[in-house]
């Protein structure tokens, strides 16, 4: 339904999409995860032909966005970071408009709007201004309009944005409700969104698409490798950094353990980040080998790399080492 | 069609704004004020005629329409920003520009919608100033057709100027910033007039064409040329076609 | 790959050069419709329209034509309404508005004089005064101006009009004659009959009161005479039956209800005693 192919646009002073390639199958809701700034906006600018694209293609339901613009408005409805609605107009009077400059033939179009103010629960506000209306209760009026021509695919530029948190759930719940009949695209920052209503993700960052996966694959990840946090004391107290070397080399011996990482020492005592290989269960072990070593064993838990940690990791600043800390002994801190 | 959509949506929008009442308001306090003291100067006139022995009646046409028209056009300059300075900056502001641009509605239609509009408002405004020429029909016995005539000529500058002002409009998102800028450029090309209009150089013919005020001199005095009609029509067009290049370029630097 | 500036600056050129496309469009369409300008007038007595007499004339000169008008500048708008008709009868038109009192030496030497407003009317190398702010006076200057040389009163006879022989009092020219060839005018008798030839080199034709209806003919070349030009003095006595008979001249009347005067059959009682 939706090609992206080396997708760019480029500024004078910065490229604020790096040619991005991506697909979305039909009925699919894919999410695009990225900072404030990533590049999400202007993807969607340029799929929805506010803006050309620099360079690349984009093509949406067949239609190439430079070629056959009409075609592809026809196709779409977005709703941007901002709903775009007149605050003088009433709720009715303003889908009405929508209605007629996004096409829809007029004489279905009382039901239609009907239809929709139903689905988005703003029947009751029909005759409000929209301007006095909450910025819940503008949001949905926002995806009404997105939605009243029932176009192919969905645009949402952070849907649930200044939402409530019962609103949120309602707001995810209808465009999980709406997928499958359209192909929905939506754009956020909130990692639990993307969690929650999406089947794709599509991680960004400084316009370049830095991941994309489903769900399923990004969650096996998550708990596939395990990263294990230990705090070694010795056993009588006495400290130094020939010992936290032995203790690190015993733990790198365990079974299933890929990477030992040495962290400042604090209070004498020793403590490693231990990673382990995806599917071991390390933790029993580690715990066994501290304590056949005759060594205290004063902390020992599971680290889950979050999607956030994933997130991070991949969108950290390029100048910027990764954030990997570099092994240090205790000697330098001494 | 689209076009009708979108005007309609527009004029909505300016009678749901003090900005409509408060124009016509001013609008009809000062032409009011002309057309008294117009009627007044040539009442005296008369009866000043009377007892010299001229001929009377004067012509009213000549004392009081052909005045209280030119002043009008005058007039218009102020009261045009006020209409358009809202027309696109307002959209660009409030992000509804989106909705439009993202619709499947060609630039011509949002364009052509939107002067149709501030047009139409403009037509209502002037209404009003017909119905102090009624008092006229009223008591005395004007000519019609020169007035109509004048009336034309103020149409087609009130096209000119909005046309300007809807591409000001265009380039920017502050009203207040558009507002002014037009109103600039109107009273520029007032100016031009003024300081043009007897000299008879070359260069000040070319700045005398210029001046959308000169070229509604002789429609003031009821004479219908059609090179000032042409003049007129032309610069709405050009007006619009500016605008045209002025949304492709929003998207260009969007 | 080309650059973000190269895409702008292309951009920005297709834009540019399709505005001054339109530009040129525009501009011709104005420049024709300067040339070929139509005018319509919808005041009642066609105020602003020249009249035809005054186009002919202005379209058959040759050279070049300069009105100048010497005034306080509260006279131009008024000068302005019946110079821009001139203006729109032929690019070959140029009205130039001095201001008196910024142009002292110019308007000394130019001549010009009280009262204001002063037009002066220059066709060629000849240059004549309009005494008043009228299509008239300058229509008329020009003509003097395009004529040029010797101006000649011309007298009609042959339908029983005035004599220019006859000094004697009432309906005599003689006087008449003698005066106006003091005032450095010819004068000239042109007989309307056998045949009715008036010479264009007349600057002013004289019909005075003739006794017997004018025939065809000499209807035919006085309205040929004015229309091409000519300016007429025309003087018709009432078609009284009183002492002599005088016939309504149906043939002239007409002529001069084409041009928009009518004659009515009217008399002035003047009871003052000062005639």
């Amino acid at each position: 339904m939706i090609k992206v192919e080396g997708l760019t646009k480029r500024y004078a002073r910065n490229v604020a999409v790096d040619h991005i390639s991506f697909e979305v199958e039909k009925g699919q809701i894919v999410g695009f995860l990225g900072p404030n700034g990533a590049g999400k906006t202007t993807t969607m600018r340029m799929l929805t032909c506010f803006m050309p694209p620099t360079e690349g293609s984009a093509t949406v339901a067949g239609f190439d966005v430079r070629e056959n613009p009409m075609e592809v408005k026809r196709r779409i409805g977005y709703l941007p970071e901002t709903p775009p609605v007149y605050p003088e107009m009433e709720v009715i009077e303003y889908l009405d408009f929508v209605g007629r400059i996004k096409g829809v033939p007029k004489a279905g179009l009382k039901s239609r709007i009907d239809e929709v103010m139903q689905k988005c629960a703003v029947t009751d506000v029909r005759n409000k201004e929209i301007g006095k209306l909450s910025k819940g209760y503008r949001q949905r009026v926002g995806l009404a309009q997105a939605i009243l021509h029932n176009p192919d695919v969905l645009i949402l530029d952070e849907p649930t944005s200044g939402l409530d948190p019962h609103q949120i759930i309602e707001t995810r719940d209808l465009i999980k409700g709406l997928s499958g009949d359209h192909t929905i695209i939506l754009s956020t920052h909130i990692l639990p969104e993307v969690e929650a209503t999406c089947q794709r993700v599509m991680i960004i960052n400084r316009g370049k698409l830095v991941a994309q996966d489903t769900m399923e694959n990004l969650s096996s990840r998550l708990h596939g490798a395990e990263t294990v946090a230990v705090e070694v004391l010795p056993r009588d107290g006495a400290f130094s950094p020939e010992w936290a070397r032995t203790v690190q080399e015993k733990l790198e011996k365990v079974g299933g353990v890929s990477r030992v990482i040495a962290k400042d020492a604090k209070d004498a005592r020793a403590r490693f980040t231990v990673e382990s290989q995806k599917g071991s269960h390390v933790r029993p072990e580690l715990a066994r080998a501290v304590i056949e070593a005759g060594w205290q064993l004063n902390e020992l838990h599971g680290m889950g790399l979050s999607l956030e940690e994933i997130f991070l990791e991949l969108t950290a600043s390029k100048d910027e080492a990764k954030p990997e800390p570099a092994p240090e002994t205790v000697a330098e801190k001494a | 069609m689209n076009t009708i959509t979108i005007a309609r949506r527009e004029l909505s929008s300016y009678f749901r704004s003090p900005i409509a009442y408060g124009v016509m308001c001013f609008f009809a306090l000062i032409v009011g004020f002309f057309f008294y003291s117009a009627v007044r100067f040539f009442l005296q006139q008369s009866l000043q005629a009377t007892m010299m022995g001229q001929s009377v009646p004067l012509n009213v046409n000549e004392w009081v329409v052909r005045n209280v028209l030119s002043n009008i056009s005058v007039v218009g300059l102020f009261i045009i920003p006020m209409i358009t300075m809202r027309l696109f900056a307002e959209e660009k502001r409030t992000g509804t520009i989106e909705l439009l641009v993202t619709s499947p509605l060609r630039d011509s239609e949002i364009i052509l919608g939107k002067w149709l509009a501030a047009f139409i408002l403009y037509l209502a405004i002037l209404g009003i100033s017909v119905l102090d020429m009624l008092v006229l029909f009223a008591y005395g016995n004007p000519d019609w057709r020169p007035m109509a005539v004048g009336y034309l000529g103020l149409i087609l500058q009130g096209g000119c100027l909005l046309a300007i002002g809807a591409f000001i409009s265009s380039t920017t998102r502050n009203q207040i910033v558009a507002g002014v800028a037009t109103f600039g450029v109107c009273l520029l090309l007032w100016v031009l007039d003024w300081v043009s209009q007897f000299e008879s150089s070359k260069l000040f013919s070319v700045i005398s064409y210029l001046s959308v005020t000169s070229h509604f001199d002789s429609f003031a005095r009821g004479v219908l040329d059609s090179k000032d009609a042409i003049y007129y029509l032309s610069m709405i067009v050009f007006g619009l076609f500016l605008t045209g290049r002025s949304m492709e370029s929003i998207r260009w630097r969007a | 790959m080309a650059t973000t500036k190269t895409h702008r600056a292309a951009n920005f050129a297709q834009a540019a050069v399709y505005t001054l496309i339109v530009i040129a469009i525009l501009g011709v369409a104005n420049f024709l419709a300067n040339r070929y300008n139509k005018s319509f007038d919808a005041t009642a007595n066609k105020k602003y329209t020249l009249s035809d007499q005054t186009a002919k004339v202005v379209k058959n000169i040759q050279g070049d034509l300069t009105i100048t008008y010497w005034d306080r500048p509260n006279g131009f708008p008024n000068a302005q309404d019946l110079f821009d008709r001139y203006k729109g009868l032929s690019p070959k038109v140029d009205v130039q508005y001095k201001d008196v009192d910024k142009n002292r030496t110019e308007a000394i030497a130019a001549g010009v004089k009280n009262p204001l407003p002063n037009i002066f009317v220059k066709v060629g190398n000849k240059t004549e005064t309009a005494k008043s702010l009228t299509e008239e006076e300058v229509t008329g200057a020009m003509v003097r101006a395009l004529k040029g040389g010797d101006r000649t009163v011309c007298f009609t006879s042959g339908y029983g009009e005035g004599s220019t022989t006859d000094t004697t009092g009432g309906e005599g020219l003689g006087n008449a004659k003698d005066l106006t060839e003091k005032n450095n005018y010819k004068t000239q008798v042109v007989p309307l009959i056998p045949k009715a030839d008036i010479p264009m080199d007349c600057t002013i034709l004289v019909v005075a009161g003739p006794k017997r209806d004018y025939l065809q003919p000499a209807v035919d070349a006085i309205k040929t005479y004015v229309e091409n030009g000519g300016r007429a003095l025309i003087m018709l006595d009432p078609p009284l039956q009183f002492k002599t008979t005088i016939d309504e001249n149906p043939g002239l009347v007409a002529v001069l209800d084409s041009w928009g005067v009518k004659m009515d059959k009217d008399l002035v009682l003047d009871l003052s005693g000062v005639g």
